[in-house]
């Protein structure tokens, strides 16, 4: 029992040091099982204008995760004319606006719940997010598989555009653990160095 | 605060002598708001919600609205003239941020409180805005980001 918990630690600072350590793949040809967490509102169709430029034969099967009560993001898919899933999962929402604090903790185990049970089945090569707090037990069940050696698991979260000067909760919760850290704003791209810049909804300034 | 501030003498007036002869005014939540027009050569017309904007928004040659993200870019992306007025009731309203940088790189006007409108400088300074047009970002910028970090040649399939 305690030689698998060394080994478990073991494996975990490896993973971790992996994705510290920012070394880009060297080459890939087979496409990536694609998860995405639609995060509802601003954050969906963010998201929708994010995908829209990936090539489908690299990113493919595309499998989205989707709160159990939204029910404005899959039409927001339709509406835009973007690429459909090829799946699609419900997860129940870690916390409604106005939720108390005391409720929300029950309601977040009970998302985590079904996060393992979702991602297991999934298994995905990359996992694409931003915000808000529904992509977090997914984000956080994706690397602990990912430490178990279940799936790749890469884990790629973009900052809504939004964010200028600050992070998203959900974003300086997952800042360190993810592969790819996404901002939209050099600004903020400087106050945290770990993040990558893109120039997606905010042209970079001629200097 | 924004409904009162943009339908006071000072801002028709204002508004009258720009020669705009209609203003619509989405009220959200809430009373239907009782506006009179004074008099005044300007039609006004409220709503509480419709469900896009988008055909007012073409319509229109000014647009006031609070720092919603959404409002915002909808409005810089049809290249309107914009002023944000920051709702004050709202506390750490991260959506200020973008408008803020929006206002800092001229695509917008910004009012740090609805008060302000109270005052006819404020008016008049808006006589003189003329907004550098938003162009949008490089649509493939993310794209390119993630096909090179996973390893995927950044060259374009044929």
């Amino acid at each position: 029992m305690l030689a698998l918990i060394l080994l478990l630690i073991v494996r975990a600072i490896y993973v971790i040091r992996g994705i510290r350590s920012e070394k880009p793949d060297l080459a890939r040809r087979d496409p990536v099982k694609t998860l995405v967490v639609l995060g509802s509102g601003g954050h969906t169709t963010e998201m929708i204008q994010l995908l829209q430029q990936l090539k489908h034969e690299s990113y493919t099967p595309l499998v989205f995760v989707v709160a159990d009560t939204d029910i404005t993001s899959m039409r927001r898919v339709e509406a835009f004319g973007a690429r459909q899933p090829d799946s699609i999962y419900r997860i129940p929402r870690s916390r409604e606006v106005g939720q108390s604090y005391l409720s929300s903790i029950v309601t977040t185990l009970w998302s985590f719940l079904h996060a393992f049970g979702i991602v297991l089945r999934i298994r995905p090569n990359v996992l694409l997010c931003n915000g808000p707090g529904t992509c977090l037990p997914i984000a956080i069940v994706t690397l602990a598989y990912r430490i178990l050696g279940l799936c790749e698991g890469r884990i790629i979260f973009v900052e809504s555009f939004c964010r200028v000067q600050s992070l998203s909760l959900t974003g300086k919760l997952l800042y360190h653990v993810v592969d790819l850290f996404v901002v939209h704003w050099e600004s903020l791209q400087t106050k945290f160095p770990r993040s990558k810049v893109v120039s997606t909804f905010v042209p970079h300034r001629k200097t | 605060m924004l409904i009162e501030a943009i339908t006071s003498k000072v801002a028709l007036d204002w508004m009258v002598s720009r020669g705009y002869k209609s203003l619509k005014i989405q009220y959200g939540k809430g009373k239907e708001p009782r506006i009179e027009s004074n008099g005044l050569p300007i039609a006004i017309e409220v709503y509480d919600f419709l469900p896009s904007l988008d055909a007012d928004m073409r319509k229109a040659d000014l647009i006031i609205s609070h720092a919603g993200a959404g409002t915002v870019m909808e409005a810089l992306r049809l290249q309107k003239k914009l002023i944000v007025v920051i709702n004050t009731m709202l506390m750490n309203n991260h959506q200020e941020e973008l408008a803020g940088a929006m206002a800092e790189r001229g695509h917008l006007l910004m009012v740090e409180k609805p008060e302000k409108l109270d005052d006819n400088l404020t008016w008049v300074s808006f006589n003189d805005f003329e907004p550098i047009v938003y162009e949008g970002g490089d649509e493939d910028s993310f794209a390119i980001l993630l096909d090179s970090h996973l390893g995927f040649s950044s060259k374009k399939a044929d």
